[in-house]
């Protein structure tokens, strides 16, 4: 195990430097300048030099990379433009909203899809499963912007039982934060454990046909236990893997939701740096992002063998 | 009012903007906000007034202020987003300032004098003055943020090659000298970035301006707490001490009625409607697209800014365009039916013709109807024989780029395309983000025609704007400009002054460095519970919540 987790390590060494100096020189190579988004149209050619200079976007583009990676491999990802704040300080006030979002609505779907899936495997015939089946196919096919949109007129401006969007952190005031994230989460969930529902869903169906239970059957196991002890266990393998992805996509992917609720979160964050050309933090936030994705893999890696002892993490 | 704002953060005095964060997003996701700021260059002139209705003033209580992004930092020199004027104006304080006829006022200034000459100007700094943190201003503090707003900011561009010195004379008098005559107060005015900071605080500053634990200001409010990408919370300076005079526009006496100001941080459009409806906060500059919905909500009131944005096309007067050709640009003057174009935008109360002007109809001392004939012009058959003199191959494309951000630039050229169409002259639009347009007009300069994006309907100086000066890089003819501008300068009187504007209408109407459009008012909406507030842009320093 020690020795999986320090290859991944490994791993994501490569993987951080591969997506940092991509990044690095394809942001100096697209069109756009900071020192011309922070001093405008009327800024002298004079003023837009120093201001470069300043920030320290003159000279060969190598002798910027070195220097920025060696800032960066002793911690240093520099200071953003926009906000005058070390890049790791706005990744630290903004990743909160955004990890509290894809916490909460990642968590709420995994156990709904769960009691959905588990129910429908339980009783495949009855009402349930064949709704599900058609909710899971009408839930994916909502976009989230359109769905926010509904939900913040019927909800918050004609019943007015939620604000219409805001965020305070939850440790800071629990009655606010909570009203607060109820539109945002439900908007999450509901598009998500479509996802979920589908790929379990499908991972069941494949365990159905497998030989082992009609031994099982044969043996006298009923069919909730073979459905509860043997197929869901085995049909959450690729769920697992799907949730985490998912939950990694989510962290600089719910733009949309953000700007509708006014969540102050990564994904807004990291639009609002390309718009800037804030070079230091769009690096900063994507390898972070990417540092998040390859964890989370490696979480899901290591949960599989939890949840399937049989399965080896390689 | 907003000044010293560059495009990309402006906020956009029109119909569209509601769409434009979704907009962005569509685009960023496909490719990855930005104000802003995003933000108008319009200066405001309060339609609205003070008649007393609102009742007596009442102390305390919070505003709620919606502002579209976190504007970083608060140094109005280095950084020139829309939200920082927002803010500065209310923690900081000017030399002089404008009143709301835009009219230059003292403020920290007891008085100045010009010499006879025109060469230097004399502040006399008001006693008695302090920082919020209570350290007395002094003339050294003067010296120190008029250098670096002179040496940073883009804005005092036009000043640094005929400014002289900055110095003190004494802890209480700051002399300004000039190599030649120039518009100083004028300038001074309206830019947010002759600020006066403390000196400790501009040797303090880095790269991108002044830090954020040194915004220390003389004016009736000082920064109680920012919380990074939510919200910033002002609270009275109880060191202000107000010039003399009723408050008028930036100028006057500031009563600081509130506690606090808490302006939020929203970009999304929708949001900020139902932020007001809901009283989420006070006061927001909605989109255009919102007027008709807030004009009809009861509960919502309306401030229309008497000034304007000046929308506009500029023409490339580089070799590679066909509009170096002045026979090509008058053509494309000829075609583009400007009143067609304002029509699109579909709210008539917040727009106005320009006219060709470069400052708007309510600026007395900038308007000039010199060019407003050829504004006028319009006859697409014509044009087209105009086209073909002027050589234009038939297989030739008129290239026009803008920037996504706004989309009434884009509906602009959509309409110049179609009466290109139809006089048989073919035409591509490309639209980027604001970054990559600046950078496309910098880097290629032979890569576009035609591009639309718009301008400070009250510019404090004719140079000041992109109507004047033009956007190319090197085709127009500015040398000849030049003495018209100094002309300006040296205009000892009113009608000297309006004798030399109406040179330089004449000129750039002749030149045609851009083709004005339309001028499109902003508007502000704000709560019921809000009094005192008479509409003067986002200044809300004697504003109080009614009880």
């Amino acid at each position: 195990m020690v020795l999986v987790i320090l290859r991944r390590l490994r791993d994501l060494v490569l993987v951080l430097f591969v997506v940092g100096t991509t990044l690095f020189f394809l942001l100096r190579s697209i069109p756009g300048d900071p020192a011309q988004v922070l001093l405008g149209t009327k800024a002298s050619p004079e003023q837009l030099d120093r201001l470069r200079a300043d920030l320290g976007l003159t000279g060969p583009k190598y002798e910027q990379y070195l220097n920025w990676l060696g800032n960066v491999v002793t911690g240093d990802f520099g200071t953003s433009i926009h906000y005058q704040q070390p890049v790791l300080q706005v990744i630290g006030d903004h990743i909160a909203p955004t990890l509290t979002l894809a916490v909460t609505s990642t968590a709420i779907s995994f156990v709904l899809t769960v009691l959905i899936v588990s129910w429908a495997a339980v009783s495949p015939h009855n009402w349930v499963a064949r709704f599900v089946n058609r909710a899971t196919q009408f839930g994916l096919a909502l976009p989230e912007f359109w769905l926010a949109l509904l939900v913040v007129y019927v909800f918050a401006l004609n019943l007015g039982w939620f604000p219409t969007s805001g965020y305070t952190p939850f440790f800071a005031d629990p009655v606010a934060a909570v009203p607060q994230l109820v539109l945002p989460v439900a908007v999450l969930v509901i598009g998500q454990t479509a996802f979920f529902t589908i790929t379990m869903e499908e991972g069941v169906l494949g365990e159905l046909s497998q030989p082992y239970l009609r031994t099982a059957r044969a043996k006298g196991v009923t069919e909730r236990r073979i459905a509860i002890r043997h197929v869901l266990p085995n049909a959450m393998l690729p769920v697992l893997t799907t949730v985490g992805l998912n939950f990694a996509s989510l962290i600089g992917g719910v733009v949309v939701i953000e700007s509708i609720f006014v969540i102050p979160g990564l994904g807004t964050t990291l639009l609002g740096a390309v718009y800037a050309r804030d070079f230091p933090l769009i690096q900063g936030v994507v390898m972070f992002i990417a540092f998040l994705f390859v964890a989370v893999n490696l979480l899901v890696d290591l949960t599989y063998s939890l949840v399937n002892p049989k399965v080896r993490v390689a | 009012m907003i000044r010293d704002t560059p495009l990309n953060q402006q906020l956009p005095s029109r119909r569209h903007r509601k769409r434009q964060l979704p907009r962005r997003i569509l685009a960023a996701t496909a490719a990855v906000l930005v104000a802003a700021g995003l933000a108008s260059a319009c200066n405001s002139q309060a339609t609205g007034t003070n008649d007393g209705a609102d009742g007596p003033p009442v102390k305390g209580g919070n505003l709620t202020v919606r502002i579209a992004q976190d504007p970083g930092s608060l140094d109005a020199v280095k950084n020139t987003n829309a939200g920082v004027s927002y803010i500065s104006h209310e923690v900081f304080e000017q030399l002089v300032t404008i009143d709301k006829n835009y009219q230059p006022q003292p403020v920290l200034a007891e008085s100045y004098q010009k010499s006879d000459d025109g060469l230097a100007f004399t502040f006399t700094l008001r006693q008695g003055v302090t920082f919020s943190d209570g350290t007395p201003l002094k003339a050294a503090d003067v010296v120190a943020s008029l250098k670096y707003w002179v040496e940073n900011g883009s804005y005092a561009g036009s000043l640094k090659p005929v400014l002289k010195d900055v110095t003190a004379k004494d802890d209480a008098t700051v002399e300004v000298s000039l190599k030649r005559p120039f518009n100083l107060i004028a300038l001074m005015a309206a830019s947010a970035g002759s600020e006066i900071h403390k000196a400790a605080d501009i040797a303090a500053s880095g790269p991108t301006g002044i830090p954020n634990d040194r915004i220390v200001g003389t004016g009736p409010y000082k920064v109680k707490s920012w919380t990074r990408g939510q919200q910033i919370v002002l609270e009275r300076n109880t060191n202000y001490k107000p010039p003399k005079g009723p408050s008028s526009g930036y100028a006057g006496a500031k009563r600081a009625f509130l506690d606090t100001i808490t302006y939020k941080i929203v970009a999304d459009e929708d949001a900020v409607l139902n932020g007001l409806k809901t009283g989420l906060w006070d006061v927001a500059e909605p989109s255009h697209d919102q007027y008709d919905q807030i004009k009809s909500d009861a509960q919502l009131k309306i401030k229309v800014e008497a000034a304007a944005n000046v929308q506009y096309v500029a023409l490339n007067h580089n070799s590679g365009s066909i509009f170096s050709k002045p026979q090509a640009r008058d053509a494309m003057n000829m075609l583009i039916d400007k009143k067609a174009i304002m029509a699109a935008q579909g709210v008539p109360e917040l727009t106005q013709p320009s006219n060709g002007a470069f400052a708007t109809l309510t600026n007395k001392n900038l308007y000039s109807d010199a060019g407003k004939a050829k504004w006028e012009q319009n006859d697409p058959e014509q044009a087209k024989q105009m086209f073909a003199a002027a050589g234009l191959r038939p297989d030739q494309t008129i290239r026009m780029i803008t920037t996504d951000e706004f989309p009434q630039f884009k509906d602009a050229l959509l309409v110049i395309q179609n009466q290109l169409k139809k006089i048989g002259i073919k035409s591509s639009i490309e639209s980027y983000d604001f970054a990559t347009l600046m950078g496309r007009k910098n880097n290629k300069p032979n890569s576009w025609d035609v591009l639309a994006l718009m301008d400070d309907g009250n510019p404090p100086v004719p140079s000041y704007t992109d109507n004047v000066n033009g956007l190319d890089n090197s085709g127009y003819p500015r040398d000849k400009l030049a003495p018209l501008l100094e002309a300006y300068d040296r205009a000892k009187t009113p009608e000297e002054a309006k004798k030399a504007v109406d040179a330089i209408q004449g000129f750039t109407s002749q030149n045609l460095p851009t083709i004005t459009l339309y001028m499109a008012k902003n508007y502000v909406a704000h709560r019921p519970n809000v009094g005192g507030y008479d509409g003067w842009g986002m200044e809300f320093a004697d504003v109080w919540i009614k009880k």
